[in-house]
């Protein structure tokens, strides 16, 4: 037996309890994120008869996570990116946009009867 | 004579224990906290966005929020600072829509972006997980802090076993004889050497338990409420009107060295330029000029020195325990201290393995 293999031992279960501390703060380090972990409400806009509420979870990276509510059976255009979205919401939705690499402004329009409402939420970090 | 001994044996055997059960803690925590000292540097050397063009000692904190109004208008912007040194540009701290928090760098003299950076940085890594273990705050203070504990019961066991240790400062460890000599030798004298630092260190991170533990210093003195408003930052609010704040907070407190301006968060609140003036050890925070940002008229002053002796402590805790308060020459004193200690942590656990290591080994031929 080493020096190592000793002084190893000789925790008895103290070894246990600092290394669980020490490997759970370096876990931690590696999922933490500088962003609130809740949806962000990004507040309501009037379109089509109905007011339609949008909140995203997280950072715009490879992907942005939104979900629109709306008071009243709604149906139209999500338009993010050169992308287009059928919207058809009873009560609320969930989706995945993509985020290209090169988007830096982030905005997101619903178009509906030949109506528009956006949501501006500014310029991308990187 | 006899007690003497037993004495002398409890005191090892303490000093032995606390070593041994918590070393794997300790220096993690030791070790991250060396390395924070100069993790602002080492963040500085890692991204080019960081480093100013030029060294300068009075930044243009106006041209900085212009450019950032203009190129981020939809951010809600905390503060604007310097904390390092004058190689460093000027550092915006702001939240998105989205809610991420992330970091912007200016010139400070053009006030040209830069570039951004992520909000968790070496800096916040090593402050983090040394701070709190990256764990709520509430749980991981006192966890960290309390080590000071053990850190000082080692201490003092560690002079009273160590005979007549005033004589050791100037034994250099023997570092031609085998590893468990040499080790013990560097051991004792890192040891006597870093004695004034651990106690320091011990005082300062008593001070955090008591901080977390409900012992924090009362809030700071209020300044006057700024004119009613509609948005959280006037659009009146432009560069110059930031420039015309520094120089006015100049006026107020002569000699003010501007570090950091924060920005209100609601309608009511206010704007405040803080820096280094003349109390010592206490943070740019506790000289102050608040602001009204629509009329930019002063509505209240203070200084280091008008701080009560609670305030001043809190205050005092933080430069103490970084060791920036001297800029780069106390911040590599405390470096140098840092790595001592983790090395008292890690010569520790060596000792303890070698000294046990012929005990076993005959152990085992005995059994064979």
């Amino acid at each position: 037996m080493n020096a190592w293999a000793i002084w190893w031992r000789g925790h008895g279960a103290w070894r246990w309890v600092c290394l669980g501390l020490v490997t759970m703060a370096l876990v931690l380090t590696v999922v933490y994120e500088p962003i609130a972990l809740s949806w962000t409400d990004h507040g309501e806009r009037e379109l089509a008869g109905t007011t339609v509420s949008l909140a995203t979870w997280g950072r715009p990276d490879e992907t942005f996570e939104v979900r629109l509510s709306s008071k009243a059976p709604f149906k139209g255009e999500l338009h993010f990116a050169g992308q287009r979205e059928i919207i058809d919401l009873t009560d609320a939705a969930e989706l995945d946009l993509r985020v290209p690499d090169d988007l830096t402004v982030i905005e997101i329009k619903l178009v509906a009867n030949d109506q528009e409402a956006t949501w501006h939420l500014g310029r991308r970090l990187r | 004579m006899a007690r003497k001994q037993a004495s002398d044996r409890w005191w090892f055997h303490l000093h032995t224990w606390i070593g041994l059960k918590l070393s794997i803690l300790m220096s993690f925590v030791l070790i991250t906290g060396t390395l924070a000292v100069f993790s602002y540097e080492i963040d500085w050397l890692l991204n080019p966005e960081m480093r100013a063009s030029e060294s300068v000692i009075e930044p243009n904190w106006g041209a900085a929020f212009d450019t950032l109004r203009a190129e981020y208008p939809d951010v809600d912007l905390l503060s604007l600072d310097r904390y390092a040194g004058s190689w460093f540009a000027l550092q915006a701290v702001l939240n998105t829509r989205w809610e991420e928090i992330g970091r912007l760098w200016f010139d400070p003299v053009t006030g040209h972006l830069n570039g951004s950076t992520a909000w968790f940085n070496v800096q916040r890594f090593f402050r983090m997980t040394h701070r709190h273990l990256m764990l709520p705050t509430r749980i991981g203070i006192p966890i960290v802090s309390a080590l000071a504990i053990p850190l000082l019961l080692s201490l003092i066991s560690g002079l009273m076993i160590y005979k007549k240790f005033w004589r050791g400062f100037f034994h250099l460890p023997r570092t031609k004889r085998k590893t468990r000599i040499w080790v013990g030798d560097l051991h004792r004298w890192l040891g006597l050497w870093s004695t004034w630092f651990v106690l320091l260190i011990v005082l300062t991170s008593v001070w955090y338990f008591v901080e977390v533990m409900g012992g924090a210093a009362p809030r700071f003195p209020e300044s006057a409420a700024p004119a009613t408003r509609e948005a959280v930052l006037p659009a009146t609010l432009n560069g110059a009107a930031i420039n015309e704040m520094v120089a006015k907070a100049r006026q107020e407190l002569p000699g003010l060295s501007v570090q950091r301006i924060t920005f209100p968060q609601s309608p009511e609140g206010k704007v405040l330029v803080q820096g280094a003036l003349t109390a010592t050890l206490v943070r740019p925070r506790s000289n102050v000029v608040t602001f009204d940002p629509i009329t930019l008229e002063v509505l209240g002053t203070y200084r280091g020195e008008d701080l009560n002796i609670h305030q001043r402590i809190s205050e005092m805790a933080d430069p103490l325990h970084f060791g920036y308060f001297g800029g780069l020459w106390t911040k590599a004193i405390w470096f140098l201290f840092g790595c001592a200690m983790s090395a008292l942590s890690i010569t520790g656990c060596v000792i303890y393995g070698k000294r046990l290591l012929p005990t076993r080994r005959q152990l085992s031929k005995a059994l064979a």
